[in-house]
């Protein structure tokens, strides 16, 4: 095994343990709530 | 004096050029100082090559537009002479073949001609190729040499290689043109005794 | 007697030490780079230059003793082909000669000139009885730095062609120049070697240079298995996503979109997370409506403690005929995803208008007609899977090894 795939096997093993973990919490960039902080949405801003 | 055979010598002490002539001497010129250089070879060192023992008498040095190299005169136990050329820490150790000058190859130098590099020759059938040509100058000398050394002294030397490590050397300056042939060493292969200390270097095991 | 020459730079006046007196002809300065003719004994400037010297792993100097021998490097050559750059080092030892030393992208190479000649023609040559088939490859390589004493002129920008013969990891390299034939004889070297001869750390520059893109020998069979990998682990994280997910229960209502105002508060119904914590996705399916959109303002309530969690949806189409014939634009159907819902009990509310298009007005009511409302189905889920998250991790997985194959393409071509 080389260097560089040892490497890769660490960035794979983080990856995954990432996604795992954003999937018991629930967590995702992609969701499209709006909590506390910005609340106040000025309601629909569309056209 | 250490070669009695040859004809000049260099006063160590003022650079004269000095010729013997049985027993007279006649002073014919100043010779150039060798330039330092980190040759391992020195005045004295000896060699063993094919059980034949040689000692180093005289020293040439040669330089070309764009380098230089030595070439040390050789004095064998059993009389005869060779030539000890050093350059890219390579050597050429060889003996005087006249008789190769009647090559065809040859002839063209002696008469003036260029030779260049892949050019072939064959001698006991292997095929000597042309490896090397340079046009050099005499930078100076030491020690005792078949040839006046002075300064500016102009020679063709035209150097071949073949497969087998085989060397053989054609040299043509105002006196004429003259065919070396012998085998290309590395020092260690010389088995040198009486090699030159150089400073920040030990003399390898094999070669004290 | 001492080895050593110095000299005098004469263009940046720096003290240079000459190590090969009387054989080395070039000597590149290293404090300004500048070419020096050392051949005679004047010394003459031959190219000027004013800036630093590069560094090399095996600076001019070093000493290291390689295969039982004591060399010095004297001199150091940076070469490139236009695509690859790589050093060659000049060794020298007074009783033995010379030696060089290659160093391309971490792989090393000794090289030794050659006494004997090899015979051969334009394929192939013959050395001691092995044959040497001519390198595919004949680049033509320019030298760009110079530090340090060689044998012959030396200048930066020289260009010379390559002729290489290969036989397994072995080469021959023939090198004409100058009136003179010279064949050099270069083997592989191990790194380790190199590094405990001269005496090297492990983070230099000999291993920094295996960089991430470039492979060699036994690194070669690694990207398959790169590949392997990226795949088994997708496959992996996608499973354990999908329990991770949770259980999924569903509510559904209808919620209905006026005109000209919001109708706030419409409930879609109750949903409990099983799971510490879950996502919700929020699909919504607007009826056949045409040049109308729909504004859903969503509120997912936590009944023990009255907090809401909000999202907005967007449901839209129309339609029309231009110069180029009919077109559509929209989608009446939208999703909304919710993460980090904690486990409880939520009520999911909506807040929903209507708008006309291209003129937001309410349509007019028409007699006895109500005024008009589109309709739009609400079915809220737990238990969702982030979807995002998974493309994202695929992207990140497979872009080292896509990146290795990119690169190993391109250097083939």
């Amino acid at each position: 095994m080389s260097w560089r795939l040892f490497v890769y096997i660490l960035w794979t093993v983080l990856l995954v343990s990432g996604a795992l973990s954003a999937s018991y919490y629930a967590w995702s960039p992609f969701s499209d709530e709006v909590r506390g902080g910005h609340a106040f949405y000025g309601g629909s801003t569309h056209k | 004096m250490r070669d009695g055979a040859v004809p000049y010598t260099t006063c160590a002490h003022c650079q004269s050029l000095v010729l013997r002539d049985g027993l007279s001497a006649e002073v014919i010129g100043k010779v150039a100082v060798v330039p330092f250089d980190v040759s391992p070879v020195q005045l004295n060192t000896s060699f063993t090559v094919a059980g034949l023992h040689m000692v180093t008498v005289g020293r040439v040095r040669w330089g070309w537009s764009a380098g230089s190299w030595n070439e040390w005169f050789l004095r064998a136990d059993d009389g005869s002479a060779r030539w000890l050329a050093e350059a890219m820490g390579m050597f050429m150790l060889t003996v005087e073949r006249p008789d190769i000058l009647e090559r065809p190859l040859a002839q063209t130098l002696v008469h003036g001609g260029t030779l260049i590099p892949g050019s072939d020759l064959e001698i006991d059938g292997e095929g000597y190729q042309v490896t090397d040509v340079k046009d050099a100058q005499c930078l100076g000398s030491e020690g005792d040499l078949p040839f006046p050394t002075l300064s500016g002294w102009q020679m063709t030397n035209v150097d071949f290689r073949a497969p087998s490590g085989g060397a053989l050397s054609l040299q043509r300056d105002a006196e004429g043109t003259t065919a070396w042939l012998g085998w290309w060493f590395e020092l260690a292969g010389l088995s040198p005794k009486g090699l030159r200390e150089i400073e920040g270097w030990t003399v390898p095991e094999a070669m004290r | 007697m001492s080895g050593v020459r110095t000299v005098s730079c004469p263009n940046c006046g720096g003290s240079l030490e000459v190590r090969a007196a009387g054989y080395s002809v070039s000597l590149g300065c290293r404090y300004c780079g500048s070419i020096v003719d050392i051949s005679r004994p004047e010394v003459a400037l031959i190219a000027a230059y004013n800036r630093e010297a590069a560094t090399f792993t095996l600076p001019p100097g070093v000493r290291g003793t390689l295969f039982g021998t004591e060399w010095q490097v004297i001199g150091a050559l940076r070469r490139s082909d236009g695509e690859a750059t790589w050093d060659e080092y000049l060794l020298f030892n007074p009783y033995i000669g010379y030696r060089w030393l290659v160093a391309s992208e971490g792989e090393w190479q000794f090289g030794t000139m050659l006494l004997d000649r090899p015979e051969g023609d334009v394929d192939s040559v013959t050395w001691r009885g092995a044959r040497y088939t001519r390198a595919m490859h004949q680049p033509d390589a320019t030298t760009e730095t110079v530090v340090g004493e060689f044998y012959w002129r030396v200048a930066r920008g020289d260009r010379a062609r390559c002729s290489s013969f290969e036989r397994g990891n072995n080469s021959l390299s023939l090198e004409e120049s100058d009136g003179e034939v010279n064949w050099t004889l270069l083997v592989p070297v191990r790194a380790r070697e190199i590094e405990s001869a001269f005496g090297l750390k492990r983070d230099d520059p000999v291993n920094k240079r295996r960089s991430l893109y470039v492979s060699r020998a036994d690194d070669s069979d690694d990207l398959p298995r790169m590949y392997l990998i990226s795949t088994v682990a997708a496959i992996m994280a996608l499973v354990l996503m999908l329990v991770l997910a949770g259980p999924t229960q569903r509510a559904v209502g209808a919620i209905k979109a006026p005109f000209g105002t919001t109708r706030e508060g419409q409930l879609i119904g109750t949903i409990a997370i099983a799971r510490p914590w879950q996502f919700v996705t929020i699909h919504a399916q607007g009826s056949d409506f045409e040049n109308r959109w729909v504004d859903i303002d969503y509120s997912i309530v936590d009944r023990s403690t009255g907090q809401s969690v909000d999202g907005y949806g967007l449901v839209e189409h129309y339609s029309g005929r231009d110069s180029d014939g009919a077109w559509s634009e929209g989608s009446r159907a939208t999703n909304t995803q919710f993460g980090r819902l904690p486990r409880g009990t939520y009520d999911i509310y909506a807040d929903a208008q209507a708008h006309a298009w291209p003129v937001d007005e309410a349509p007019q009511a028409s007699g006895w007609n109500a005024p008009e409302v589109l309709d739009v189905r609400v079915e809220a889920r737990t238990g969702s899977v982030p979807w995002g998250n998974f493309w994202t991790l695929l992207l990140l997985l497979m872009a080292v090894p896509l990146l290795v194959t990119w690169r190993r393409v391109r250097n083939q071509e």
